[in-house]
């Protein structure tokens, strides 16, 4: 049963390493801004909160809304969580990955690595 | 001077607005906050015009992103009205061309009364909710608000086809009046269908924007 779980895909492995980085201040515009510093990725709010939700809804994230501030409108930060089963996901797909990687050599430009 | 440094500062309403409209009602909060809160820092470092457009970027796309999710049954309702409309205009234009089916009396004696009349059966009130129910498609509504929308479009799609087969009856009244004239009354008769088909128009709109309502009230407890 455990073996047909499926694996995380690369931007939710993303999401959820970020929530981990950040700590007690995941929320949407610093994972938003995380991503940008940390590999390049300019995702747009709205592909951010997407998968956060599915990820809210597959029990692999915890949120809750938190205190509003001026410099936001007077709106306030939905922070985010990774749940046990979040971090027992990305453990298995990292070890998936690594097995993976195992024995593979790649051939560059025709020097082998 | 301030004052207006401050407006500036201020994140673009209507891009605001429209991603308001287009996120489910429970991520407007957090995601506006967000937006809103990296909007600042951006212009901040004196780059107002980059940060605008940054804050539109956003807002468009994360807006299409969820548009289909959570206005999906408005989206396909405006674009049946354009498929409509145009098929309309095609099947007019290869008919003969569209100045032909334009008449304003015609227009003047369908539209307006089928208005009023949908205002008079039920309440100038209810025929503004009704269509703010059709352009905001939110299913969280009381059962009689829906009732009553309902009963806006019908009361509007009904007078609308009575008033064009009356007016119908009238032109042809008047045509048999002077039917001596024959030339008169090829160009008579078509002017007096034309009363027809814009009720016949405006009650197929009525239908759609009906079972539309109908279907959002269906899905209440969804």
């Amino acid at each position: 049963m455990q073996q047909q779980e499926k694996f995380l895909g690369e931007f939710e492995q993303f999401l959820l390493l970020s929530i981990l980085k950040l700590g007690d201040n995941a929320y949407g515009s610093s994972i938003r801004q995380l991503l940008a510093d940390t590999i390049g990725r300019d995702v747009t709010i709205g592909a951010l909160y997407t998968t956060l939700e599915r990820l809210d809804k597959k029990g692999l994230l915890d949120s809750h809304m938190g205190e509003a501030t001026p410099e936001r409108g007077g709106r306030a930060k939905k922070y985010f969580k990774v749940t046990a089963k979040g971090q027992h996901a990305l453990t298995r797909s990292k070890r998936a990955l690594t097995s993976m990687w195992e024995n593979v050599a790649l051939s560059l430009l025709g020097s082998t690595q | 001077m301030k004052n207006a440094s401050l407006t500036d500062n201020q994140p673009p309403t209507v891009a605001s607005k429209l991603l308001s409209w287009a996120l489910p009602q429970y991520l407007v909060e957090p995601v506006l906050g967000d937006l809103s809160e990296e909007y600042l820092q951006r212009a901040a470092n004196n780059q107002l015009l980059k940060a605008k457009l940054w804050y539109w970027r956003q807002a468009v796309k994360s807006a299409m992103q969820f548009m289909l999710k959570t206005q999906g049954g408005f989206v396909m309702f405006i674009v049946s009205i354009i498929l409509f409309l145009g098929l309309t205009y095609m099947a007019m234009d290869i008919a003969g061309g569209v100045s032909m089916y334009v008449d304003i009396p015609s227009v003047l004696l369908i539209f307006p009364p089928a208005i009023a009349f949908a205002c008079a059966a039920t309440s100038i009130n209810q025929v503004k909710s009704a269509l703010s129910v059709l352009m905001v498609a939110d299913a969280s509504k009381q059962p009689q608000v829906y009732r009553s929308c309902k009963r806006v479009f019908s009361v509007l799609g009904n007078a609308g086809i009575l008033l064009g087969v009356l007016m119908t009856l009238i032109g042809w009244v008047a045509i048999g009046a002077m039917a001596d004239d024959v030339s008169m009354i090829g160009p008579a008769f078509s002017v007096s269908i034309l009363t027809l088909v814009y009720g016949l128009a405006l009650k197929i709109l009525c239908y759609v924007a009906e079972q539309k309502i109908q279907t959002l009230s269906e899905n209440e407890n969804y």
